[in-house]
C-alpha cells in the first residue's frame, strides 16, 4: 500500500515537473528555433501575474495540465500488464512496452507476452491477473491442475483406443492417430507446465511488479465472482463499478480522459494554426482575398458540422485521426479566423507596422515579428473554450455512436451505456457525467481566468 | 454688490481624489485648491496624467467608484458644498448649474439616440417644458452653435455628424440650460486644428454672451490658455504648482515647471532656434510619487531641500501663488 | 439598405448550390464510403461474373444491404460524372431517366425516403411543430431569465450574488445540454432517488390525443408541461449561460462608456441612464443573436431528442443515420444549411433595425 502511494506521488510529481518546467522550456526553445522572440513583454508578464492571482483558474489550470501530462504515462500506472514480470529465467517489462509502442513513432515494439514462457499453458498473451493471484496463493492452481489431469486422462483414453495405423490404412486413420497423439502431448505439456508453475511459485522463482491499478480498459473483471455489471465497491476493488460487459469503469474513465483531452488539444491546436494562417492572410492582404474568403467562411460555417461528421462516420467508421481531421476541417479553424483577421487588420493599420512596411521589411518578418505576437490574445482567450467545445463534440459523437471505433475507451460511450441502464444502475451515468462535468468545469474556470487576466472588465459605477 | 463680486462662484479647497489601482493608492488629485470667479475663464494646464481631468470630474462628482473616490476637501458652489449634497440634489446641479463638455466627441454622445432626443431629454429634465417647446429650444441651440438646417438635423444620429459638429452638439447640450459654470475638458484635443479654433471661439463667445457664466477650461495647450483665459492654474503630479493671472504667467513664470513649459513653446522674439527646448525626464508614475517636490526630478533648479520636503503653495505676488522652495524667503 | 438585403437574399440560392454540391461531392468522394463501394461493385459486376462476391463482402463492411446500395446508385446517378450527377440530383439535367423513387431536389420534394417511401420534404416538415415548440419556448424562456439576470449581475458586479450566480452559470456552460437532461432524468424521472416526478421521455403521453378529444384539457396541459421541462432545460442550457454572460458583459462595457458619463453629467437620474441609455446599447448583441438561434435549435437537437426520445427533426436525423436513409439525410443537411443562411441574414436585418450606426452598402 505504501509503495503504491509512493508510486502515485512519484508519477504526479513527474507530471508536475514536466508541466511546470520541462514543457514550457520545450515550447520556448521550439519558438526560438522558429524565429520568434520568446521573451515576455511587460504586458504579457502583467497578464501572467494577473492570471496566477486568480486562484480558481490557476489551480484548475495546474490540476488539469498535471493530470493530462501524467495521463500520458497511463500505461505505466493503470494497466493490466505488469511493469516487471519474472518467471524462472524469463523476465519482461510488458507495461513499458505498451507505453513505448504508443509514444515511439515508427516502432515495431511488440506488446505481446506469450503465455507459455510464463508458466501458463497456451499460446495467447499471459493472463497477468491470474499470474499475480497465483503468486500470492499457489493453491489457486490446484483446480486447474485437477482439470488438466482429467483432460489428460480423457485424451489418453481416447488415444489408447486406437492402434497405430498400418501403411495400408486410409489417410483419415493416419491423421486421426497423429492428431490424438499430439493432443496427448499437448495436454501432458500443459499439466507439466502447471505443476512446474506451482512448484516455482512455491519456491519463489517468480515475481511480478504490478501497476498501480492492475486493470486495463480492455480487460474483464473476472476476479469479482459475480455477473456484471458490478456496482462500485471499494471492498471488492472496483471503486467505480463495471460495465454490463464486465469492463472496469475506472480504467475506461482514465483512458477516456486522455483521449478526450488529447483529442480536443489536437483539434484546437491544428485548427487554430489554420485559423491564424487564414485569418492572418485575410487581415493582412485585405481586398478581394478578404472578401472571397469571408464569403467562404460564412458558407462553410453554416454546415451543421456534427451532422456532417455523423453522416461521414456512418459511411466509414472513423479512427481518432480521421475524426480529429474532420472536426478540424469542418469547424475548429473557423471561429478564430474572424478574430485574427480583425486583429491583423487593426495592427496593420498601426503606425509601427506602416513604418516597418515603409522601411522595406519583408511581409514574413512583419507578420511574425510585429503583428502576430500582438494578435494572439484572442487565441489564448478562446483556446480553453474551444477545448470545452471539442471535448463536448467528441463526447456527443461517441454518445450517438458515430465517434471513435467501438472498444475505444470514451466518455461518450460510457454515458450512452448509462442512458441504457438509467433505471437500474444509476452509477453508470453518474460516474462518467461527474468526470466529464468536472473536467469541463475546470477548463471553463481556466478560460474565465484567462479572459479576466487578458481583458479585465473594468467595473465602475457612476451615480 | 461688492461682496457678491468677491465671493467666488466655485471654491475648491484641498480636494483629494484617490484611485485604487491593483492594491495601491494612486493620488490622482492630492490637495488641490483654487477658485473660479463669476464671469471668468479659468484655465487648468498640465501634462497628461497630471490630474486635471480628475479634478474637473470631481467637481461634478463623476468619479467612477470603484476604483476612484473623493476622499477629502470641499467644493463650494455658490456657498453650498457639493460634496455634502445627496445624489438627488447633485443631479439638479449637473447639467443645469454646472455642465460639462468632454474630450472625445466621438464617444460622448449615445450612438443609438438622435441628437434631438439627447438634447430634448436634457432640456425637459431641468426645465419641465413639454416636448414641442423643448424641440424648438433644441433647434435654437443647434443653430446657435453653428449647425445649419438645425431642425432637420435633430433627427440625425451622432454618427451622421462629423467630429467638429458633434462637439458643437455637445456644446449646445451643455449650454442649453444656461449653466453658471461650464467645464470644458480638453474640448478641442480630438479635433482637427482648423476646427479647434472655431470651437474655441464659439465657446468663449457664448460664454461672454451669457451673463454671469464662468468657464473652467482644461487643456494642455498653452496657446489656447493665452488666448482665452483670465487666470491659470498649472498642475503637476496631482497638485497645483502655480496659480496666476494669465499675462504675468506668460511674462514672468514663477515655477520652474511653468518656465519649462513656456520654453518649449515656439516664440517669435527668441529668433531662430534649431530645436525647441524640452523638459527632461518623464512625469513620475502616479503610484510612485517622490516624497518631496513632485517636479524635483526634472527640475533644473533642484536643491537638497526639494527632495526632502514638499513646498507649500504660497502667495508670492498679489494674486500669484507658487509651490516652490525657490520663492521661500526662509529657504533660499 | 433594401438593395443590400435583396442582394444577400440572391446569394442564398448560390450558397445553397455551392453547399449542396460540396455535400454531394463528399458523398461521392469519401474514401471507402458507400458510393465508392457501390461504384466498385458496379465495375466488378461489369467486368466479371465472379466479382459480385467480392463486392458483397465489401458491402457487408460498410453496413449496407444490397438493396440500399442499389437505391444509392439510383439516387446519386453514379454512372455519370460528378457535375452531371449533381445536376441530375438537383433535377436540372434534362435527360435523367426519372422514376417514382426519385425526382430532383429542386422539383420540390427532395426525393423519397427509403424507409417511409414518403417525400422527404413532407417527412421533414411533419417534424417541424415539435422542433419549433421547443425552440420558441426555450428562446422566450432564456430571454425572460437571462436578460434580467444579466442586468442584475452587471449592476451587482463582484458581489456575493454575482459570484454565486456566476458559478451556476459556468457550471451550466460546462455541462452539455444532453448530459444535463440525462442527469435530470436520472434524478427526477426514475425511482432511484425517490423523486419520480417527470416522465422518462417522449413529447407527450401516448393517450394525449384521446384525452384532448375527450376534452380533458387540464390533464393535457399538465402532461405537456411535465414532458416539456427536462428536454427544454437540455435544449437551452448552453444558450442560457452564454446569453447571461453576454448580457452582463455587454452592460458592463456600456456602463463604462463615455456617453454614460455624459448622461450623468447632464443630470439624468441613474435609473434612466442605466435602463434607457446603457441598456438600449447593450441589447444590440443580444438581439443579433436571434437569427443565429434559429440555426442552433436544429443543430443541438440530435442529442437531446435522442436522450429524451422526442420525435423532432433531430431524432429523425438520428434514425435516418442508423437506417442509412440518405435522401432524408441530404434533405436535412440542405435544410439545416438554409436555416442558418436565413438566420444570418435575419441577424443582419435585426442589427440594422436596432443599431442606427449600421448601414449596409
Amino acid at each position: 500500500m505504501l509503495g503504491k502511494i509512493l508510486y502515485l506521488v512519484i508519477v504526479l510529481g513527474l507530471g508536475t515537473f514536466l508541466t511546470r518546467k520541462a514543457i514550457p522550456w520545450i515550447l520556448v526553445t521550439l519558438g526560438r528555433l522558429l524565429g520568434f522572440r520568446m521573451k515576455a513583454t511587460p504586458i504579457t508578464k502583467k497578464r501572467l501575474l494577473r492570471f496566477k492571482s486568480i486562484k480558481r483558474g490557476y489551480w484548475s489550470f495546474l490540476g488539469i495540465s498535471i493530470l493530462f501530462v501524467s495521463s500520458l504515462f497511463l500505461e505505466l500506472i493503470v494497466n493490466e500488464k505488469p511493469l516487471y514480470i519474472r518467471y524462472k529465467e524469463q523476465t519482461a517489462y510488458p507495461a513499458l512496452r505498451d507505453w513505448l509502442s504508443l509514444w515511439v513513432p515508427f516502432n515495431s515494439i511488440s506488446t505481446f507476452t506469450p503465455k507459455n514462457k510464463f508458466g501458463q499453458a497456451g499460446k495467447s498473451g499471459v493472463d497477468f491477473p491470474f499470474f499475480a493471484a497465483c503468486l500470492k496463493d499457489p493453491s489457486l492452481l490446484l483446480p486447474k491442475i485437477e482439470e488438466a489431469k482429467k483432460k489428460l486422462e480423457r485424451v489418453e483414453k481416447r488415444f489408447k483406443r486406437l492402434s497405430p495405423p498400418k501403411e495400408s490404412d486410409s489417410q483419415f486413420k493416419k491423421d486421426r492417430f497423429k492428431l490424438r497423439k499430439k493432443a496427448v502431448l499437448v495436454k501432458k505439456r500443459q499439466l507439466e507446465t502447471l505443476l512446474e508453475a506451482k512448484q516455482s511459485f512455491e519456491k519463489g522463482e517468480a515475481s511480478i511488479l504490478q501497476t498501480l491499478y492492475p486493470w486495463s480498459p480492455t480487460s474483464f473483471r473476472t476476479d469479482l465472482h459475480k455477473n456484471p455489471p458490478n456496482a462500485p465497491s471499494l471492498k471488492m476493488g472496483v471503486p467505480l463499478g463495471t460495465t454490463p460487459g464486465g469492463r472496469d469503469i475506472l480504467t475506461l474513465l482514465l483512458y477516456g480522459f486522455r483521449i478526450s483531452l488529447g483529442f480536443a488539444i489536437v483539434v484546437a491546436g491544428i485548427g487554430y494554426l489554420i485559423g491564424i494562417i487564414v485569418g492572418g492572410l485575410q487581415g493582412y492582404y485585405g481586398g478581394w482575398v478578404d472578401i472571397l474568403s469571408q464569403r467562404f467562411v460564412e458558407i462553410w460555417g453554416s454546415i451543421p458540422f456534427l451532422f456532417m461528421i455523423m453522416i461521414i462516420a456512418s459511411m466509414m467508421p472513423p479512427t481518432f485521426m480521421i475524426l480529429a481531421l474532420l472536426l478540424i476541417i469542418l469547424r475548429s479553424w473557423l471561429g478564430i479566423t474572424f478574430y485574427i483577421r480583425g486583429e491583423f487588420y487593426r495592427e496593420k493599420s498601426k503606425d509601427y507596422v506602416q513604418a516597418a512596411i515603409a522601411s522595406g521589411v519583408s511581409d514574413w518578418s512583419i507578420i511574425t515579428k510585429h503583428i502576430l505576437p500582438n494578435s494572439l490574445v484572442p487565441v489564448v482567450t478562446f483556446a480553453p473554450f474551444g477545448i470545452v467545445a471539442f471535448i463536448s463534440s467528441l463526447v456527443s459523437l461517441d454518445y450517438l455512436g458515430f465517434g471513435l471505433p467501438p472498444g475505444t475507451p470514451s466518455w461518450g460511450g460510457l454515458i450512452r451505456l448509462g442512458l441504457e441502464n438509467l433505471k437500474f444502475h444509476p452509477y453508470m451515468i453518474i460516474v462518467p457525467v461527474t468526470a466529464l462535468c468536472a473536467t469541463l468545469f475546470a477548463v471553463v474556470m481556466v478560460g474565465e481566468a484567462v479572459r479576466e487576466a487578458f481583458d479585465p472588465k473594468v467595473f465602475s459605477r457612476l451615480r | 454688490m461688492d461682496k457678491e463680486l468677491q465671493r467666488p462662484l466655485l471654491e475648491v479647497r484641498n480636494l483629494r481624489t484617490y484611485f485604487q489601482v491593483e492594491g495601491q493608492t494612486a493620488k490622482a488629485v492630492d490637495g488641490v485648491s483654487f477658485e473660479i470667479r463669476e464671469n471668468e475663464v479659468f484655465g487648468l494646464v498640465g501634462e497628461s496624467g497630471s490630474g486635471k481631468s480628475v479634478t474637473s470630474l470631481s467637481i461634478l462628482r463623476l468619479i467612477p467608484n470603484p476604483p476612484g473616490d473623493i476622499v477629502g476637501g470641499s467644493i463650494h458652489f455658490r456657498g453650498t458644498n457639493l460634496l455634502d449634497l445627496s445624489w438627488d440634489e447633485m443631479r439638479k446641479i449637473r447639467g443645469n448649474r454646472i455642465s460639462m463638455i468632454f474630450q472625445e466627441p466621438m464617444t460622448a454622445l449615445n450612438p443609438v439616440f438622435t441628437i434631438g432626443f439627447q438634447l430634448v431629454e436634457t432640456i425637459r429634465l431641468h426645465t419641465g417644458c413639454d416636448k414641442t417647446e423643448a424641440r424648438v429650444k433644441a433647434a435654437e441651440m443647434l443653430s446657435l452653435v453653428g449647425i445649419p438646417d438645425a431642425t432637420k438635423r435633430l433627427e440625425d444620429y451622432p454618427h451622421q455628424f462629423s467630429g467638429g459638429m458633434r462637439q458643437r452638439a455637445m456644446i449646445a447640450m451643455a449650454l442649453s440650460l444656461q449653466p453658471n459654470l461650464l467645464i470644458a475638458d480638453e474640448p478641442t484635443t480630438a479635433l482637427d486644428v482648423t476646427i479647434q479654433a472655431q470651437i474655441l471661439d464659439l465657446m468663449v463667445g457664448l460664454q461672454k454672451e451669457t451673463d454671469g457664466a464662468s468657464m473652467l477650461l482644461i487643456t494642455h495647450d498653452l496657446a489656447v490658455v493665452a488666448e482665452t483665459c483670465q487666470r491659470v492654474a498649472v498642475m503637476y503630479g496631482g497638485k497645483i504648482q502655480e496659480i496666476s493671472p494669465v499675462i504675468p504667467l506668460f511674462e514672468d513664470p514663477l515655477h520652474p515647471y511653468t518656465k519649462g513649459l513656456l520654453m518649449s513653446l515656439p516664440h517669435p522674439d527668441r529668433g531662430k532656434v534649431n530645436r525647441l527646448p524640452t523638459i527632461p525626464g518623464i512625469v513620475p508614475s502616479i503610484l510612485n510619487m517622490p516624497k518631496g517636490c513632485k517636479f524635483a526630478e526634472r527640475c533644473p533648479d533642484r536643491f537638497e531641500r526639494c527632495d526632502l520636503e514638499e513646498p507649500e503653495l504660497r502667495e508670492i505676488q498679489p494674486g500669484r501663488f507658487c509651490r516652490c522652495h525657490l520663492h521661500d524667503e526662509e529657504g533660499v | 439598405m433594401v438593395s443590400y438585403f435583396l442582394r444577400r437574399l440572391l446569394l442564398v440560392p448560390l450558397t445553397f448550390i455551392i453547399i449542396t454540391f460540396m455535400v454531394y461531392a463528399v458523398f461521392r468522394l469519401t474514401p471507402g464510403g458507400p458510393i465508392e463501394r457501390a461504384e466498385m461493385m458496379l465495375q466488378q459486376a461489369q467486368s466479371s461474373e465472379g466479382g459480385g462476391g467480392v463486392a458483397a463482402g465489401l458491402g457487408e463492411q460498410s453496413g449496407l444491404t444490397k438493396e440500399q446500395k442499389e437505391k444509392l446508385l439510383k439516387h446519386f446517378h453514379l454512372d455519370r460524372s460528378i457535375p452531371i450527377g449533381y445536376l441530375i440530383w438537383l433535377g436540372l439535367w434534362p435527360d435523367a431517366q426519372k422514376d417514382d423513387s426519385f425526382s430532383g431536389i429542386l422539383e420540390g420534394d427532395f426525393g423519397k425516403s427509403y424507409r417511409y417511401n414518403d417525400p422527404v420534404i413532407s417527412t421533414i416538415t411533419s417534424k417541424f411543430p415539435v422542433s419549433i415548440y421547443f425552440g420558441l419556448i426555450g428562446y422566450l424562456a432564456s430571454w425572460v431569465v437571462c436578460i434580467p439576470l444579466g442586468i442584475f449581475k452587471a449592476l451587482k458586479h463582484r458581489s456575493m450574488f454575482d459570484t454565486v450566480t456566476s458559478f451556476i452559470v459556468f457550471l451550466g456552460y460546462s455541462i452539455p445540454g444532453f448530459v444535463a437532461a440525462l442527469l435530470l432524468l436520472l434524478f427526477f424521472a426514475t425511482d432511484n432517488f425517490g423523486m419520480n416526478w417527470f416522465p422518462l421521455g417522449d413529447f407527450r403521453s401516448e393517450n394525449w390525443d384521446k384525452m384532448w378529444a375527450a376534452g380533458n384539457i387540464w390533464w393535457c396541459i399538465k402532461d405537456q408541461v411535465a414532458h416539456t421541462i427536462i428536454p427544454l432545460i437540455g435544449y437551452m442550457l448552453a444558450s442560457f449561460a452564454a446569453m447571461t454572460i453576454l448580457m452582463k458583459n455587454s452592460l458592463l462595457d456600456n456602463l463604462g462608456a463615455d456617453y454614460v458619463r455624459t448622461a450623468f453629467a447632464k443630470g439624468l437620474p441613474e435609473r434612466r441612464v442605466i435602463f434607457l441609455h446603457a441598456l438600449r446599447n447593450s441589447l444590440i448583441p443580444i438581439c443579433v443573436g436571434i437569427g443565429n438561434a434559429i440555426g442552433l435549435i436544429f443543430a443541438g437537437s440530435f442529442l437531446i431528442e435522442k436522450t429524451c426520445n422526442i420525435d423532432g427533426m433531430g431524432l429523425l436525423g438520428y434514425t435516418s443515420l442508423l437506417e442509412r436513409d440518405y435522401p432524408i439525410l441530404l434533405g436535412l443537411l440542405a435544410f439545416g444549411v438554409m436555416l442558418r443562411l436565413v438566420g444570418n441574414i435575419l441577424s443582419d436585418i435585426i442589427l440594422a433595425l436596432v443599431d442606427p450606426r449600421v448601414r449596409f452598402q
